[in-house]
């Protein structure tokens, strides 16, 4: 059962690191795009969605409070710098987003907007690159510092993280836009970028095997994820540089959002069943059976809470083709 | 201060802070689903105007307080590791159910409705709306339940290592802490925004009336604020009136429940000493502040119910906006705006203050449930986060006020006068 929560959990933050990312790309590109009607057309082109997308961060949190109430707090507190940035980079883009439109000076809220999408972004990759790393977590459940944060493998890992969600973003944009030099720069953005990503990802992986924590216990597994994701980035710039100018994209953002995906699974599978690994004491490493609650709680949550998962996918679902031509055609002057 | 007052603090500040964007929330999404159904089926414009415009106060104070409660969700963690590693089994699950399905159900909802107007079937679009009320009331219903099961322990048992396993959740909903205290918040919430409808609506019909400006308001627009107006003196009153029965009906249960909470003089010493037999040494009484908030938080509720009713016998014929002597009661109104939301912060602080010591009552001591930190960090955390959120909250009045003040129409990118989507518009005559 706490596997099946595992899995839930995953799932949301899976589901948070492609939609959400989605939001992070487009925020960080505001001051790629020129004028104020291309920037709302790309917040515009996100609108329907974008606090589906969001709460998605809210949603895993609410999974790690009740199935995993051993976990959240030695989580948080291992990554406390990057948490810090998190909430607030949500604060800040949920805020910002909405009230650019509402008043005149719009060039600072685009600088705050920009400045979350990054905050966001490089924060949830630290996040990956501390577990990946492993924490001081002693066997009384003490955490002895911030030593994994200043290990340079780590910001590698939220670097990769920044250039996988900027590419997102703009495959997003290529494919949500309509034809333009708005849509052309980003285009080219995609084409150039997309294989850097995929070069520095594959780069991330090499520094993890010189590195090589210990604990990781699936190498094999973090390693074929982690090349895919190294594929499907550079697959993404690939397709761009295939598009015509005016129309397509679709395939694109499916694969980019396959890159923004799998960084989650390949962290998590790589640790399994171990969630935070002790630098310290191996005995006090943190799996997912010490962290889940009891199984009662599971159940109850399984019942009550798991099949409604399926309406809130199927409502995001019909979110999405019911705007599926509007977005694409035509600004709403909301944003 | 200590590690433990920074951080009860803390959460206090972020919470009541919250409470503010909750309040207005609850308080609107009912009002404009209401406009918004009596539009559709009606088909009267002004409804429709009226789910518009008071919407778009709406969705301004969502957006801008929607990640505030995760302040909150990263505090239960991080601050009080003790309240999650002891009793996190029983009440985490509530809160989950809130957040998981609740609150990203209900923006999920409320992002297809901001960008639906105009564009969607106006049935479907109406769902949308009632939508995003059941789901706002959902998840007010689950951090109830988590609140209550703080306040009154039910439904748990304690395992071997001392931690509390969730054994029947029928228990945890039918918590005697829960129904009237969870009636009693929606119908504040419902005051709030029936408070806040009719005091901006005053405001505007005041404003329009004493300059003379025929100008300032439309005649489509007068229309507008004078029905908001009597529409939310009505809700004000009707949600007055159940706040407080079903504040005065939590007394019964919250004597047998915590009966340190409200004691005073003999009876607190007694229960003082009955504490001390039951679970040793330790001062169980809450601080002096408990007592006064009562006092105070009753005695606004009963005034605002007076005035409120006054109010409601003005609206006959009018008199209030059509009648010179009457104007001062536009001007009280107004004034009033912001009652709701300071009598709500003196409830919790009743309830909250009211549980000290005990952050679950009788189970686990505020004490022993706050993390093991430094005050050293945790005071920077209670800056950072109290300045973060009370920032937010001043530019969302900032934002709300602006929103008040400007002619109605043109929301959503709708048309002003007919309320369809303009781009989609200017498409079809093209």
């Amino acid at each position: 059962m706490s596997n099946l929560w595992y899995g839930i959990l995953g799932f949301c933050l899976v589901a948070y690191f492609v939609l959400g990312g989605l939001d992070q790309g487009v925020a960080m590109l505001l001051p790629a795009l020129r004028g104020d009607g291309e920037r709302r057309a790309a917040l515009n082109a996100i609108g329907p969605m974008f606090l589906g997308n969001e709460v998605w961060a809210v949603g895993a949190a609410g999974v790690l409070v009740a199935a995993f109430p051993r976990l959240d707090g030695e989580l948080y507190g291992a990554t406390y710098p990057a948490v810090i940035a998190i909430v607030l980079g949500l604060l800040a883009l949920n805020a910002g987003v909405q009230l650019r439109s509402r008043g005149r000076r719009r060039a600072g809220f685009d600088a705050l907007i920009a400045a979350s999408g990054l905050a966001l972004a490089l924060g949830w990759g630290l996040l990956l690159g501390v577990l990946l790393h492993g924490v001081p977590l002693d066997a009384g459940g003490h955490l002895h510092g911030f030593a994994p944060l200043k290990d340079p493998q780590v910001w590698f890992t939220g670097l990769a993280n920044v250039l996988l969600v900027l590419v997102h973003g703009a495959a997003f944009l290529v494919w949500r836009l309509d034809a333009g030099p708005a849509r052309e720069r980003m285009r080219r953005l995609v084409v150039r970028l997309g294989p850097a990503a995929g070069g520095v990802a594959v780069l991330v992986l090499g520094g993890w095997y010189l590195k090589a924590p210990a604990g990781i216990r699936h190498p094999v597994t973090g390693t074929v994820l982690a090349l895919v994701i190294a594929l499907a980035v550079v697959a993404a710039g690939l397709a761009a540089k295939r598009l015509t100018a005016t129309r397509g994209g679709g395939r694109v953002f499916a694969a980019s959002a396959v890159a923004c995906a799998l960084p989650v699974l390949a962290a998590a599978s790589a640790l399994f069943p171990a969630v935070l690994a002790s630098t310290m004491d191996p005995g006090a490493t943190v799996t997912v059976d010490d962290a889940a609650a009891g199984g009662e709680t599971l159940r109850l949550l399984a019942i009550g809470a798991a099949p409604l998962i399926a309406v809130l996918v199927a409502v995001q679902a019909a979110c999405w083709w019911l705007f599926r031509a509007t977005g694409s055609r035509r600004t709403s002057l909301y944003w | 201060m200590n590690a433990l007052e920074y951080a009860r603090l803390q959460f206090g500040l972020t919470a009541s802070l919250h409470f503010l964007f909750v309040m207005v929330t609850l308080g609107l999404v009912v009002l404009v689903a209401a406009m918004q159904t009596r539009y559709v089926v009606s088909g009267n414009p002004v409804y429709g105007k009226m789910a518009r415009f008071w919407g778009l106060l709406y969705a301004i104070n969502y957006a801008v307080g929607i990640a505030t409660g995760l302040v909150m969700e990263f505090e239960i963690g991080l601050n009080w590791a003790g309240l999650s590693r002891l009793t996190g089994d029983v009440f985490g699950a509530p809160l989950a159910l809130e957040t998981l399905i609740a609150f990203v159900l209900e923006s999920t909802l409320l992002g297809m409705w901001i960008f639906g107007w105009g564009r969607l079937g106006k049935w479907l679009h109406l769902a949308l709306i009632w939508g995003v009320a059941a789901t706002a009331m959902l998840s007010a219903f689950w951090v109830m339940v988590s609140n209550a099961f703080l306040q009154h322990p039910v439904g748990y048992a304690l395992d071997a290592d001392g931690i509390a396993r969730l054994t029947d959740f029928g228990a945890l909903l039918s918590n005697s802490a829960l129904w009237f205290a969870l009636l009693h918040t929606v119908f504040a919430a419902m005051t709030t925004g029936g408070i806040l409808l009719a005091g901006v609506s005053a405001w505007r019909l005041r404003r329009a009336h004493r300059a003379r400006r025929r100008r300032e308001l439309g005649p489509d627009d007068h229309e507008l604020f004078r029905r908001s107006l009597r529409l939310g003196i009505r809700v004000g009153l009707i949600g007055t009136f159940f706040t407080i029965s079903f504040g005065y009906a939590q007394f019964g249960p919250l004597g047998d429940n915590q009966p340190t909470k409200l004691a005073g003089g003999a009876k607190a010493a007694a229960e003082q000493a009955a504490m001390v037999e039951r679970f040793g040494p330790g001062d169980y009484l809450p601080s002096e502040w408990v007592i006064p908030s009562l006092e105070a938080m009753t005695g606004i509720a009963n005034l605002l119910f007076l005035l409120l009713f006054v109010a409601q016998v003005l609206t006959f014929r009018d008199t209030l906006i059509r009648r010179r002597w009457a104007r001062p009661a536009l001007w009280m109104l107004t004034v009033l705006i912001p009652v709701p939301f300071a009598t709500a912060i003196l409830g919790w602080i009743v309830r909250e203050e009211g549980r000290q010591p005990w952050a679950v009552y009788g189970l686990l001591r505020t004490a022993d449930a706050v993390s093991p930190m430094s005050a050293g960090a945790l005071r920077w955390s209670t800056f950072g986060f109290t300045l973060a959120v009370a920032a937010l909250a001043i530019v969302d009045w900032w934002l709300l006020a602006r929103a008040a003040a400007r002619t109605p129409g043109g929301e959503f990118g709708t048309d002003e006068e007919t309320g369809e989507n303009r781009e989609l518009q200017q498409e079809a005559m093209a």
